[in-house]
């Protein structure tokens, strides 16, 4: 959660886009990843990204604060939306019939080739995971988000989703044929 | 490979500044949607438009009401009218129209055998003589018979006649 965001929302609420602007400034960039991590297209990303904030700002009246920070309900609008998506675009094309470089990691990673090619096969391999899995390795994972608002975000318990998070990491390491013992699983709450 | 090291490098991916600049002016350029008004919402706002206008028009009531009977506010009157005159000159009126003071326009037939005398009708014709012979004549003298003619004849048997 940003500083001053309950103030932040209700002055979107009224209708201040320099307010939603700050709040596009500061939960954009994670639900672009959000979206990237789950279509592995960069173009599609953005589009969908435009369509969740865009979706957020026509919206922001019906925004309810439950007690869980804004960005839930943005990864909630953004899950829809990306089912959405899969669900326009299944009949379309296949993903495994697509140019690798359709998947490449956008050039602003300024990490070295190596580095690169390891986040393109992580991501691949996120790609496979169920949906619920895919949420989960994402926020928890790799956007450090809370249980709390972790379970907000996907509509499960705070049990379900530690239970979650563990099948999927392992299915994750599983796929990757990282064996547990060389690479014992954390669980990121005592990290 | 360790998995939660490169998980962690994920966060590095950032979006393209310019796309997000572009998409944050388009989206803010567009305007919100209106709140959707709830059944509970909308009977509560048709309950507060009904009191207030019940409340303005009690209000506009008491306070021409008020104006009135305090004598400020008296009806308008013309010097020209002379209110009396005008009803005294209503009283005086004789209304009393009397049927034998009618008088029938020229031309108009005011007796059945006057009517009978212009129908092309033998049939009719003759029945109509059969009902009022004294009435019957020449058409020239038709119209010179008084009504006194009709009051002789009934409907019963004209209708009588019409049916031999």
């Amino acid at each position: 959660m940003i500083d001053g965001e309950e103030k932040l929302i209700k002055d979107a609420i009224r209708g201040n886009s320099s307010a939603f602007g700050a709040l596009y400034d500061s939960y954009q960039p994670m639900i672009y990843r959000f979206v990237l991590v789950k279509t592995g297209s960069r173009e599609e990303a953005e589009d969908i990204t435009h369509q969740v904030f865009l979706s957020a700002w026509q919206n922001v009246r019906t925004y309810k604060h439950r007690g869980h920070p804004f960005s839930s309900w943005l990864y909630q609008i953004a899950r829809n939306q990306v089912i959405d998506f899969y669900r326009a675009k299944k009949s379309d094309i296949a993903l495994d019939a697509l140019d690798p470089e359709y998947f490449a990691v956008p050039t602003t990673v300024s990490a070295d080739l190596a580095a690169k090619l390891e986040i393109e096969k992580v991501r691949r391999a996120i790609e496979q995971l169920k949906p619920d899995y895919q949420d989960v390795i994402i926020l928890r994972f790799i956007e450090d988000v809370s249980l709390k608002e972790t379970a907000a975000a996907i509509g499960k318990t705070e049990g379900a989703v530690k239970l979650m998070q563990h099948r999927a990491m392992k299915e994750l390491q599983k796929i990757l044929g990282v064996h547990e013992a060389n690479e014992p699983f954390r669980n990121p709450q005592t990290i | 490979m360790n998995l939660f090291e490169t998980l962690r490098q994920f966060k590095r991916i950032r979006p393209d500044a310019s796309y997000a600049d572009h998409s944050k002016r388009a989206i803010l350029a567009t305007a919100q949607n209106p709140v959707p008004m709830s059944p509970f919402r909308g009977i509560l706002q048709f309950i507060e438009t009904g009191a207030a206008v019940a409340l303005a028009g009690f209000f506009i009531l008491l306070i021409t009401g008020a104006f009135s009977n305090s004598g400020y506010i008296t009806p308008v009157q013309y010097s020209v009218i002379d209110a009396a005159g005008i009803h005294a000159e209503a009283q005086a009126i004789d209304m009393q129209i009397e049927l034998s003071h009618l008088s029938y326009p020229d031309g108009i037939a005011t007796s059945p055998a006057a009517f009978a005398s212009r129908s092309t009708s033998t049939a009719l014709r003759s029945s109509m003589a059969a009902v009022s012979p004294q009435a019957v004549g020449p058409a020239g003298t038709a119209g010179a018979s008084s009504t006194a003619a009709t009051t002789t004849v009934s409907v019963d048997q004209a209708l009588g006649a019409l049916s031999q």
